[in-house]
């Protein structure tokens, strides 16, 4: 688990390198505990480690509301790209964070390249 | 709807009143929808122990303490027990640096699982976030006091026994 969790670490650096204006990320379990960080948030990481495990909850009664399928395919991102989710395995959950003032204007989407690509080192 | 009779069998086990019942289900529903986890819990619980604390001296229902930091916190935690009871069976010790509070599952007045009926394998205990908090603002001016993390949690469920660690940082 360590060094899956070292090797998601990496790839959210690079996810971060590729992301305009991304500063830091977090991977969270679902309990909203830090699982391994990239980068410096300079917030209270069980705060925002809760809201972010928060939303992903949130997310998951949404989508089976809604009868959206898999929950492995159900994504969050904010408005502008400030926030974005993933949802990696039924306990693990992939953060990554664009600015600690991220908004939460909430979309449901699908990202099955990403969650393909998690799903490599997990 | 719950069985009555399981839950009579609660209220008669844990010694419930409507408060308890009120809060743990209140737990339970916001878990229910995704909204809580312990990490929200934890830091929701922070603020209540602040406020207990403001609580407790405004109306001047403080006990006496002596010695050590710790201690004191552990005098203030008991006092906190006696006040609000958290389960019928919770003990508190102290161990040098640290606090050790125990309290018996079964006997958890406020569990959003136990109590509340919240479907969770983990927990979503605010008992070591309140307690420390709780302890802190009343002996801030003496040093601080947090939980001390079990692996990733703030407290660990061993042979049904709920424990939780605090433990002293440096005065501020």
């Amino acid at each position: 688990m360590i060094e899956a969790e070292r090797r998601m670490a990496e790839i959210l650096a690079d996810m971060g390198r590729e992301v305009r204006g991304l500063e830091s990320v977090l991977l969270v379990d679902e309990d909203g505990f830090v699982l391994s960080r990239w980068g410096d948030l300079r917030v209270d990481e069980e705060f925002i480690g809760g809201v972010i495990a928060a939303l992903v909850g949130m997310t998951r009664k949404t989508a089976d509301q809604l009868a959206l399928g898999p929950r492995e395919w159900i994504g969050v991102h904010g408005k502008e790209k400030r926030i974005f989710l993933w949802e990696v395995t039924p306990s693990v959950t992939l953060a990554a964070v664009a600015t600690p003032q991220a908004t939460t204007g909430l979309l449901l989407v699908v990202a099955p390249k990403v969650i393909q690509r998690l799903k490599e080192v997990v | 709807m719950e069985d009555p009779k399981g839950l009579l069998d609660q209220i008669e086990k844990r010694e419930l009143n409507p408060y308890h019942v009120f809060m743990a289900s209140f737990l339970a529903g916001l878990h229910s929808m995704g909204m809580l986890n312990q990490a929200t819990v934890t830091v929701a619980a922070r603020g209540a122990g602040r406020k207990m604390a403001l609580y407790l001296q405004a109306k001047g229902d403080l006990p006496p303490l002596r010695g050590t930091l710790m201690e004191k916190a552990a005098t203030l935690i008991e006092h906190l027990q006696k006040v609000m009871p958290l389960g019928m069976q919770v003990q508190v010790e102290v161990k040098g640096d640290e606090v050790e509070v125990k309290v018996e599952g079964a006997t958890c007045k406020f569990c959003p699982k136990g109590v509340g009926g919240a479907e969770l394998e983990g927990t979503l205990c605010p008992y070591p976030a309140l307690l420390a908090s709780f302890a802190d603002a009343l002996l801030s001016s003496e040093g601080g006091i947090k939980v001390k993390p079990q692996g990733r949690r703030p407290l660990v469920k061993e042979a049904g026994v709920c424990k939780m660690v605090l433990y002293r940082v440096q005065a501020r």
